[in-house]
């Protein structure tokens, strides 16, 4: 953007100026910084040296000496006992993958079967899926269990990878999408021939890129910072996740607030920057997500 | 023989009586008015200029979610260090450390705030595009049918526009407001003194996975989901899409 239009944009901003618009305006900006208050401290924190963690007054957001022994310290553990902090985030970001991956393919591809296969009980499915939105996976977490403890499947990735997967707010969101599709033009490709793997993967998946987009920014988090599901099924300390380690770390007070930022800051950069790129593909989306009934 | 958990659970069990107040509690204050909080939020972000910024900002409290739980910690510790006792100590309103995390009042108060601030980002960005998806014409349609102002134009042409998204937001509410463990667990510990941040999730928690009862644990779950079924039912009915 130009310096010229910048300028254009703030005069048109400051004539929309009124005195309810300038007190909303001050109330939105303090709430802002109060949200932002944990994560500038993250920040900040992270490059603090410890001795100024240490420092009575206490310096919120002020750091005198930023170093990065902090993050040094998080990579350099050298003692054999001590798991080393890159394992849980090469865990992390394996299980991730997979997991999103995953997903990604599943959620859509059952979305485009609800909406655009015309099954016999399609309508039915649906309402069972917006009656599981309620079923939030923290209630599932006992019946998950049983089902995996079942399966053989504790200390395996397999456990934290499968269950997610089955997620009612990930095809509801999906399908509210696939339904703009224009039915014409799968009709038109199915006279052309072609099945319907190809439309699926050919026709609509290309299409429904924004609702892909917003389902992984909504289901990213989650899935990254999973603290329950590596306590209970993973009993091997080497392939725990970077919530279990930051939890560790953070027990231990002020003494590692240091090291405890640096590993928040690290896990919270890649969620930032992705949430930045899709920005605006999330808000298309969300236009069309609301329950329909 | 079928109903023994439940006579158990409110009857003989007083862990439960208060993990069930405290989520009440939590409830009344994270549901109503966290929802209310991300609608004005949403509807105050709208009108206004830099709102792409003021989205990432208020979305990135949820983004950072289960990390950042920790820091508040910090923030409210109960000693001098703890930078809230500082502030106030400086400000000269206290003249010893509060213990934030060790007295009912303070301890739900926190929380209530975590909660509100860490879980409002979905709700938030859901009533933001549903207030983006009204067209702008029927603003200046009802305009000329005289709506004045602009609560006017909120209650009789917004909020009627955006019913599906809000009814989205709500049931989500109503999730985030009644499964509160992650946040209690971590800023008040587990279990949390007094049982003051015990929550109906931390005693699942409790029983399932630490004292392996699961029966006992199975009757907690049930009578969470029939809750929260009932309340998203009965908000289906109030804002369900008439057009």
């Amino acid at each position: 953007m130009s310096l010229a239009q910048l300028r254009r944009r703030a005069v048109r901003g400051l004539r929309r100026l009124r005195f309810g618009n300038v007190f909303g305006f001050l109330l939105v900006t303090g709430l802002a910084f109060f949200a932002l208050l944990p994560i500038t401290y993250t920040v900040v924190t992270a490059f603090k040296p410890l001795d100024e963690l240490w420092v009575y007054p206490p310096r919120f957001l002020v750091v005198v000496n930023p170093t990065l022994q902090n993050f040094i310290g998080l990579f350099k553990a050298t003692d054999t006992s001590i798991v080393p902090f890159s394992r849980y985030f090469f865990n992390t970001i394996v299980y991730t993958t997979i997991t999103l991956s995953l997903m990604v393919v599943i959620s859509s591809g059952a979305a485009y079967a609800l909406s655009k296969l015309k099954m016999k009980w399609a309508g039915l499915y649906f309402k069972f899926i917006i009656s599981a939105l309620v079923v939030a996976p923290a209630m599932l977490t006992l019946p998950r269990y049983m089902v995996v403890n079942s399966l053989g499947l504790n200390n395996t990735y397999w456990a934290l990878i499968l269950p997610p997967l089955a997620s009612a707010f990930n095809v509801f969101l999906i399908k509210q999408f696939v339904d703009q599709f224009p039915d014409v033009l799968i009709e038109a490709a199915k006279i052309d021939g072609a099945s319907e793997y190809g439309i699926y993967a050919k026709m609509v998946f290309p299409n429904i890129g924004p609702a892909i987009a917003t389902m992984l920014i909504f289901a990213f988090p989650g899935v990254w910072f999973e603290r329950l599901a590596p306590t209970i099924y993973l009993t091997d300390q080497s392939m725990k996740m970077l919530i279990n380690g930051l939890d560790a770390i953070g027990g231990g007070g002020i003494g590692r607030a240091g090291a405890s930022a640096a590993v928040t800051f690290i896990s919270t950069v890649p969620l930032v920057i992705f949430f930045m790129a899709m920005q605006r593909r999330v808000v298309e989306t969300m236009a069309y997500s609301g329950i329909k009934m | 023989v079928g109903l023994f958990n439940f006579k158990v659970l409110f009857m003989d069990d007083e862990v439960f009586t208060k993990a069930m107040r405290n989520t009440l509690i939590f409830a009344v204050f994270v549901g109503p008015l966290g929802y209310a909080f991300q609608f004005f939020l949403a509807w105050f972000v709208n009108g206004m200029v830099f709102r792409k910024i003021f989205t990432l900002a208020f979305y990135a409290p949820t983004l950072a979610g289960g990390g950042m739980y920790m820091i508040w910690q910090i923030l409210f510790a109960n000693d001098r260090y703890g930078y809230m006792n500082n502030i106030l100590i400086n400000l000269g309103i206290v003249n010893r450390p509060v213990l934030w995390l060790n007295q009912r009042e303070t301890i739900q108060f926190i929380i209530i705030l975590v909660t509100i601030f860490s879980q409002m980002g979905l709700g938030f960005i859901v009533m933001l595009a549903g207030m983006r998806n009204v067209p702008g014409e029927l603003y200046e349609a009802g305009r000329i049918d005289g709506v004045g102002n602009r609560w006017q134009e909120l209650f009789y042409l917004t909020i009627p526009m955006m019913k599906p998204q809000m009814l989205f937001a709500a049931v989500n509410s109503i999730i985030s407001a009644f499964l509160i463990f992650d946040q209690s667990q971590i800023i008040a510990g587990f279990p949390s003194q007094n049982h003051d941040a015990h929550t109906l999730m931390a005693v699942v928690y409790d029983h399932a996975f630490i004292r392996a009862e699961m029966g006992y644990a199975y009757a907690v779950v049930a009578f969470l989901f029939i809750t929260m079924f009932s309340l998203s039912r009965i908000v289906m009915r109030v804002l369900r899409d008439n057009t």
